[in-house]
């Protein structure tokens, strides 16, 4: 399992942890069932704060990513289709705010970015 | 089970008055205890550990009393004071015996391990090492009799930035168990930054805060802008300022301040100077 | 307080090697002198009070050393740090003791000192040997070295010239004239009075150590 941390975004890191397992489990590079590293030694092996480890993994387990079984540690959960439609459709909401601010900052109408997405698209079609 | 608790522990000097404080370190954790020289981190250890009494408040260490009879307690503690003072004519096997006659969990091979991997010179009198090897030499003690708290005063002082670092990887693997905690001072805070789960800052024996420190670098930013800028901020969303010949650098709360701001992550060093240097808003 | 002894012992070693042969050669000036006059009188006193001052030494050691402040954090008490200084004072007054009145013993077997004289030798560095440190260490406890030194020097003064002028008086004389105090008796009480004091010195040291800050 590879984990990256950046200490210079200012990403918070509990969410950079929680973006790169979901990634790696929606991907399937975690598999069903995979023991996920404790939250000690993930932190440990890190350097980083257990308190932000768990914070990530209680996250996880929150979104149904993962599971923990008492005394053994914490599993990767069986695939939910409606649990990954539910994530693109939140990437997608953030993307889309994302745009729409950038349209606000260049002065852009609601006009002018359904044109550029129907041009986007027409690309795509083609 | 909180490894050490400080409720309201008060200590004067003359001139100097430490807290009242309000402390907790909850087990399994390591608080980073960041101060200047004089801030009263020294004196919040030594009261801890009995060598002065406070003048008011309570403490309590690994669930026992601060008080006249610790002995259990000290059996389960790792100290290293900020001068380690075994005898100046004493070697490391003369040493080794005297620690495995004071702790009943004294691990002799574990001592001999970290004499080895730390290069601590076995031959030499304590006298004759450097300020380095001795304070190597205490924390090697330290970590060789099962201890369940590790209480640290300036233990990197005089150490060299790579056996800082090899230090500060020993530190965190003792907390690889959970029943292990640590409570370390220094005023090397970058050694602080990685290790610790919570800092608390410490000033003219006042407790500034106490904060799990990877909130603290999520809640505050560090913001370069001229005097237009800070001035339309919304209220509260500046901490601290500094002012330099060509900008303003304002400690700032992230969420307080407009979206697309251009806030650079803050270390917990520029944190505490700005805290205690800078003009306060 | 085990590992405080073994300190203290180590400390001795370390430090302290040299009075051992001061102890022979103050043993054959005494055999030398039969234990008579100023010589016989003086080496064994010196020898059995400076050897009993070795609570006072160790703990300007630790002191020096830090490791007073040190050992606050092992698993003993500051009754444990005072008890295994009074223990090792003991032992190095009982190692220097011993030997003279063994010598004593000797001499008067062999018929050259009286069996009186070494009795009441024997009481003598007794006395010198639990009276010293009963005095000197609870000032040490309580104040520390800087200003327990200055009790210290005050003290060898005030013991100098009183047990120099009691071992002249007691060695001329003659017990057995004196009624009102049973020769059986006097040798109690100089035994008993002394061993007492060192164990209340002892109590006030405690007292005194626990609540002091360091």
């Amino acid at each position: 399992m590879t984990i990256y941390i950046d200490n210079r975004t200012g990403a918070p890191l509990y969410e950079q942890i929680c973006a790169q397992l979901k990634a790696q489990i929606i991907s399937g590079a975690l598999g069903e069932g995979e023991m996920l590293p404790s939250i000690r030694s993930l932190a440990k092996d890190l350097r980083i704060s257990v308190i932000t480890t768990k914070r990530a993994y209680d996250e996880l387990e929150r979104e149904g990513f993962i599971y923990t079984v008492a005394g053994k540690g914490c599993f990767v959960a069986p695939k939910n289709t409606e649990l990954l439609r539910e994530e693109s459709l939140k990437k997608l909401e953030s993307l889309l705010a994302e745009a729409s601010r950038l349209a606000a900052a260049c002065g852009l109408t609601r006009r002018d970015i359904v044109d550029m997405l129907s041009i986007l698209e027409g690309d795509e079609q083609e | 089970m909180n490894a050490i608790e400080l409720r309201g522990l008060e200590k004067s000097y003359e001139g100097f008055h430490l807290g009242p404080l309000d402390l907790d370190l909850p087990a399994g954790c390591i608080l980073g205890l960041v101060g200047e020289n004089g801030a009263g981190k020294t004196t919040t250890i030594r009261a801890l550990l009995g060598i002065i009494k406070p003048d008011g408040g309570e403490a309590s260490v690994l669930g026992a009393p601060v008080g006249p009879d610790m002995r259990q307690a000290k059996q389960d503690m790792g100290v290293v004071l900020d001068e380690v003072g075994f005898p100046a004519g004493l070697r490391a096997g003369q040493i080794s015996r005297i620690m495995a006659a004071a702790y009943k969990n004294w691990d002799q091979s574990l001592f001999e391990k970290y004499l080895r991997d730390l290069d601590i010179p076995t031959d030499k009198k304590f006298s004759a090492l450097s300020r380095g090897n001795r304070m190597k030499m205490g924390i090697a003690a330290a970590l060789s009799h099962d201890a369940k708290l590790l209480i640290l005063d300036e233990p990197t002082g005089g150490l060299d930035p790579v056996v800082r670092d090899e230090v500060v990887g020993l530190f965190s693997d003792f907390t690889r168990d959970p029943g292990h905690s640590i409570l370390i001072s220094s005023h090397i805070v970058s050694d602080l930054e990685k290790l610790c789960d919570y800092i608390a800052f410490l000033h003219k024996g006042r407790l500034l805060l106490c904060e799990e420190k990877d909130r603290l670098l999520e809640e505050y930013g560090l913001l370069q802008c001229d005097r237009a800028f800070l001035a339309g901020l919304a209220p509260g969303a500046v901490r601290s300022t500094r002012e330099t010949p060509y900008h303003i650098e304002a400690l700032v709360r992230r969420d307080a301040v407009p979206a697309g701001t251009d806030v650079r992550p803050v270390t917990i060093e520029e944190l505490f100077v700005l805290l205690v240097k800078g003009d306060m808003q | 307080m085990k590992a405080l002894i073994l300190t203290d012992l180590y400390q001795l070693w370390i430090n302290f090697k040299f009075y051992a042969v001061f102890i022979v050669i103050a043993l054959g000036i005494t055999a030398f002198s039969s234990g008579d006059g100023n010589l016989g009188t003086f080496f064994p006193m010196y020898a059995v009070f400076m050897c009993s001052m070795m609570g006072m030494s160790l703990v300007q050691l630790d002191e020096a050393s830090h490791w007073n402040i040190c050992a606050q954090a092992l698993p003993c008490s500051r009754r444990d740090q005072v008890t295994g200084k009074y223990i090792v004072t003991m032992a190095s007054f009982a190692a220097t003791w011993l030997p003279f009145v063994l010598l004593y013993a000797v001499l008067a077997a062999l018929g050259r000192m009286a069996w009186q004289t070494v009795a009441v030798q024997s009481v003598l560095l007794l006395i010198v040997g639990l009276l010293a440190p009963a005095f000197s260490l609870p000032p040490l406890f309580r104040w520390g070295t800087a200003r327990g030194r200055v009790i210290y020097i005050f003290l060898v003064i005030l013991m100098a010239a009183g047990i120099g002028g009691l071992a002249s008086g007691l060695a001329t004389l003659d017990l057995f004239a004196l009624p009102a105090l049973p020769m059986p008796l006097l040798a109690v009480l100089a035994v008993v009075v002394p061993a007492a004091l060192f164990v209340g010195s002892w109590a006030l040291s405690v007292r005194w150590y626990d609540k002091r800050e360091l």
